[in-house]
């Protein structure tokens, strides 16, 4: 059975009018990619390259750079991106290494945990280290006084060790997953007599290399987008904080926040490109790395449950800080707080309940326009002829590499004019250009879990029930819809979370504090007057969700765990993985 | 093998679907919500706006008050960019030069009678509305300084008195302020210090408390945050923060700083508003008995424009009088000056501190020490040499005379350029001035090493 065959077609095919559907469907989405996302950065690298004057030219260039504060804050940027993306990298390199040779199984739902920094923005963990470091200057002034630095490099050293921890867990879990699965061949070999050192090298790094180079690129992209972190820490010489400061005085038509976003965005393209040739070696070896749920262990464990106990305390050790802040009372200048209270959760449901619901709103439908637009696109890059296959590849991982600041200020500039005929209103003081600039950045994570989805689908049932004489709506209904409903429920779930904790996009985009989604309604009131207390709170409830979510998600799997398709598969979005998908084990 | 999906009957999954499409139904339903809305824009406190929310929706069933929330100083590009009949209905907020910039771009509209007749129109020397109508005092606030009495204690410094004392040695890096960009409160301090010290010597003064300044904080809302919860020492605030802050039980304290301007927080209606009526109806609310009574609750600690309102305080002394704070404020402050060069003040401070304040306080920090020595190892030709050093640093980029050439920066794009060259000028000069002046100090240092070992030699 050929497994690339799409099932739309064999669907579709006699009936011309569905097939008319299909291509309006296709239409749409060609017009939403048109108008949300190719559009405003066309617009915005045409007001990056226009003179004052209004002529083209590199006139924004010169001026931008004649500042010696751009040029630090490209250097900055660059540094600190890479910087944590390699920290972060080099340590769940080893830690993977250590993992593999214990040979050890943990619970889906520690592996789910190294998911968690994706959904909660890293500023929560600064702020929290923060309290835990002490209360005199967080961690850029302890490792000021600790090396001797000054106090630049200090504190682009704090905001490095931050985000590297903050993304440490998902690159580790990325790597466990895409080499757990040769850990018992290995343990099989070393039993032979191969000695640890060559396996590590000869089969652990050349397997883990395409999950370190995704893992480390997304890291590098998110950190260079980061707006909150460092501006929490008080660090304002990067890219990313420049052009939100000149957003926020001058307004969206400052062509110096155009260029500095559209320096952003091609700094994330060629970092991802570059990135790209590392991901595409051995990616045929993935799915292998999922097929072995029951291998028996081999070998002793003790050493990974240690290790991985080590890292919950660490993590817990981080954010006791929030935990503390969430519950204390009167804390001021002293090791503990004085008094203890609930008021702060009691403050938090009473006036930011409307933030949770802004939370569902917006990033719901962003993940609705998603399954919406990923399905057919999926659907058409599955039957697209290979250069427009590549074309098509290449625009989606141009929207997986766009900042939440470019995206922002992109929008910001072209959409301020724009009425909605309905009630009367600027575009950009409805939630809907947040919606939509959600919907773009979670697109590429939704397009890859729709095209495992619709891959899943054997094409051999659909063509069973039709040659049966199945209508097709009952075919969809029955087959395509339920075997697809995992993937979209995942998709739906990633989209969703992805989308709630982008603080770059809702700091440009919220139109007003009333509308603003969860996350940053803890950025606000972490930094509010009164302290940070309800901010802690916040942050706490929406731990509390997330781990709802996971339960949830867990849940799902454990009921289709032998059959299908992993989770993991969702880590390597850009990549379409026709060629390697498995038959579900009881065909 | 059988497979979960295929047990599902077909009104499983109807059902299902069903559901899914209420979800949906439910999730639009809910985006088109109606009733009388009143939107109002505002720079102030979320608890402070909740108050005067639940007390007018009370007054008035039916009616919805939403707030549109954000720093006063992206007032006028956030309503330039809206199109009159789509703006918010008011703005309500404690800048006054943020409104006469609303004003002077046409962005409000004329109140007439409304509110208590027992307001005045003048209290002390302060004019409380707008001469032209445009806009009314709601209430009054002063500035000063918040300090953490336990932090101070702890480290042996006295607190506080004015702003002078910031600046001194013993607060290196117990002071915490934000930028004029992004705060306004800020800004008017600022602002006061400049027209009331003058151009030279009020650049002098700013650079040198932000100097001392350990951090400076992204949002206003950082100040009082980080000194309540003992991070810092001290700081700059509008008064209301640091009486509701030690109203909540922290071990801080405020003081009216001289000099400092009673700024009068003003309510206006938009011009090109959604709903001008209600948004009169809420202006007129704020401006009554009740409204003004709402301004003496603890959590918000303001002081209420309507004399009468003083009389219903139960613990009078320990809330501040309007005649002591008028006491500590200069005469002759000009929010029309502090208008026409805003845009400007806050970009030398962002250029010289806020993306210099690592060097900025480096080098102080190396001034400090050096100034410790010489303390002990008197030497006129490295005090001179810091002298030299700090005079180069403390001082602003560009000269007064010269800023004609910057006033009524439009938010036009050439407009934008041109100040952005003299934004990347001063960046520039920013970086030269501070690795002169640490070369100066490294001179002054070498020196008293040479003295001191001259001394031992014989």
């Amino acid at each position: 059975m050929n497994r690339a065959t799409p099932v739309f077609p064999l669907l579709f095919s006699r009936h011309n009018w569905r097939n008319g559907v299909l291509r309006c469907l296709q239409a749409g989405v060609a017009l939403y990619l048109l108008a949300f996302f190719l559009l405003p950065v066309g617009f915005l690298f045409l007001k990056a390259l226009q003179n004052p004057d209004g002529t083209i030219g590199w006139g924004i260039i010169t001026l931008l750079f004649a500042n010696p504060v751009s040029w630090e804050s490209l250097q900055n940027s660059l540094i600190v991106g890479a910087g944590a993306a390699c920290l972060a990298g080099f340590l769940a390199l080893a830690a993977a290494a250590l993992l593999w040779k214990s040979h050890i199984r943990p619970s889906p739902f520690v592996e789910l945990c190294g998911f968690l920094p994706l959904f909660m923005p890293a500023f929560v963990l600064a702020s929290s280290l923060d309290i835990v470091i002490g209360q005199h200057g967080g961690l850029p002034v302890v490792l000021q006084q600790l090396l001797g630095l000054s106090r630049a490099s200090a504190s682009l050293l704090g905001l490095i060790l931050i985000e590297a921890i903050h993304y440490f867990p998902f690159i580790l879990v990325a790597l466990h997953l895409s080499t757990r699965a040769s850990s018992s061949q290995a343990h099989a070999m070393a039993r032979l007599g191969t000695p640890w050192r060559r396996l590590i090298r000869q089969v652990f790094m050349p397997l883990s290399l395409p999950g370190l180079a995704f893992a480390m690129a997304l890291t590098f992209l998110k950190v260079i987008d980061d707006l909150a972190t460092p501006l929490v820490l008080g660090v304002t010489n990067l890219l990313a904080p420049q052009a939100y400061h000149r957003i926020a005085a001058y307004g969206a038509q400052d062509p110096l926040a155009a260029l500095i976003a559209a320096i952003l965005f091609v700094i994330s393209g060629l970092a991802w490109f570059a990135s790209l040739g590392f991901i595409r070696q051995n990616v045929n070896l993935f799915p292998a790395a999922f097929s072995d749920s029951r291998l028996p262990s081999t070998g002793s464990s003790r050493g990974g449950h240690v290790f991985i106990a080590f890292l919950g305390l660490f993590y817990l050790g981080c954010y006791a800080g929030l935990t503390l802040s969430s519950v204390a009372g009167v804390w001021s200048h002293s090791a503990l707080p004085e008094t203890y209270g609930l008021t702060h959760y009691l403050r938090a449901f009473q006036f930011e309940m409307s933030s949770l619901y802004n939370t569902l709103i917006y990033c719901g439908f962003a993940a609705l326009i998603d399954l919406l637009v990923a399905l057919p696109l999926a659907h058409a890059i599955a039957k697209a002829p290979a250069h427009w296959k590549q074309r098509l590849n290449w625009l989606v991982a141009g929207a997986l590499c766009i900042p939440g600041v470019t995206l922002g200020i992109a929008y910001l500039a072209l959409f301020r004019d724009i009425q909605l005929p309905l009630g009367n209103l600027p575009l950009d003081a409805t939630g809907l250009l947040l919606t939509l600039a959600f919907s773009i950045r979670g697109l590429p994570f939704a397009l890859h879990i729709c095209g495992l989805a619709l891959n899943s689908v054997p094409a051999s049932y659909v063509e069973a029930a039709s040659t049966l004489g199945c209508a097709p709506a009952k075919i969809v209904r029955r087959i395509v819809f339920p075997m697809l409903r995992f993937g979209l429920l995942l998709a739906f779930t990633l989209c969703f979370s992805l989308a709630a904790v982008d603080l770059s996009l809702a700091a440009l985009l919220v139109p007003n504090e009333n509308n603003a989604p969860l996350a940053y309604s803890i950025y606000l009131r972490i930094q509010s007057p009164s302290g940070m207390n309800v901010g802690s709170a916040l942050a706490m409830i929406s731990f509390a969700l997330l781990a709802l979510i996971l339960f949830g998600i867990i849940h799902r799997l454990h009921r289709r765990r032998e059959s299908q398709r992993p989770l993991s598969s969702l880590l390597f979005p850009t990549h379409r993985t026709a060629g390697f998908s498995h038959e579900p084990s009881h065909h | 093998m059988r497979q979960p999906w295929i047990t599902h009957s077909d009104s499983t999954m109807t059902r299902r679907l069903l559901r899914l499409l209420a979800l949906v139904v439910a999730l639009l339903g809910a985006v088109s919500a109606h009733g009388e809305v009143i939107t109002v824009a505002s720079s102030l406190p979320k608890d402070f706006l909740a108050i005067y929310k639940h007390a007018i929706e009370a007054q008035y069933p039916g009616t919805r008050i939403q707030y549109v929330n954000f720093p006063a100083t992206h007032t006028v590009s956030f309503l330039r960019d809206r199109a009159p009949g789509n703006r918010p209905d008011v703005f309500w907020g404690s800048a006054p030069d943020i409104f006469l910039m609303l004003r002077r771009h046409d962005l409000l509209e004329p109140l007439g009678k409304i509110g208590d007749p027992g307001i005045p129109e003048y209290i002390g020397h302060l004019r409380i509305n707008d001469e032209n109508g445009f806009f009314k005092g709601q209430a009054l606030s002063g500035y000063g300084v918040m300090w953490n009495a336990r932090y101070l204690q702890a480290r042996g410094i006295p607190p506080p008195g004015n702003w002078q004392d910031l600046a001194q040695a013993a607060y290196f890096g117990h002071v915490v302020m934000s930028s004029p960009a992004r705060s306004s409160t800020i800004h008017v301090m600022l602002e006061a210090i400049l027209q009331d010290k003058g151009w030279q010597e009020g650049w002098a003064l700013i650079l040198r408390i932000a100097a001392n300044c350990g951090l400076i904080a992204e949002r206003s809302a950082g100040v009082p945050s980080s000194v309540s919860n003992g991070r810092f020492g001290a700081g700059p605030v509008v008064d209301f923060l640091g009486l509701s802050a030690r109203q909540a039980g922290n071990p801080v304290a405020f003081t009216y700083a001289r000099p400092t301007v009673v700024s009068v927080a003003n309510i206006a209606l938009i011009k090109g508003a959604r709903n001008p009526l209600g948004g009169k109806r809420f202006i007129d609310f704020t401006l009554s008995a009740a409204g003004q009574a709402l301004l003496l609750r603890p959590e918000i600690g303001r002081l209420p424009v309507r004399p009468a309102t003083y009389a219903s305080l139960k613990d009078a002394a320990s809330y501040p009088q309007i005649d002591d704070v008028l006491a500590q404020a200069i005469v002759d402050y000009d929010p029309q000056v502090s208008e026409t060069r805003y845009r400007i003040v806050a970009a030398i401070f962002d250029q010289l501190i806020t993306y210099r304040h690592q060097d900025l306080v480096d080098l102080n920090r190396l001034i400090q020490q050096t100034r410790q020595i010489l303390a002990t190892h008197p030497d006129p030709l490295a005090e001179a040499d810091i002298e030299n050093a700090q005079a180069l640093v403390f001082s602003p980029p560009i000269s007064e005379k010269r800023l004609p050439e910057l006033q009524n920066i439009s938010d036009a794009p050439a407009d934008i350029a041109r100040l952005a060259a003299y934004e990347a000028a001063w960046g520039t000069l920013a970086k030269t001035r501070y690795a002169q002046a640490r070369l100066l100090v490294e001179q002054a240092q070498t020196r008293i090493r040479q003295s001191k070992s001259e001394i031992k030699r014989p």
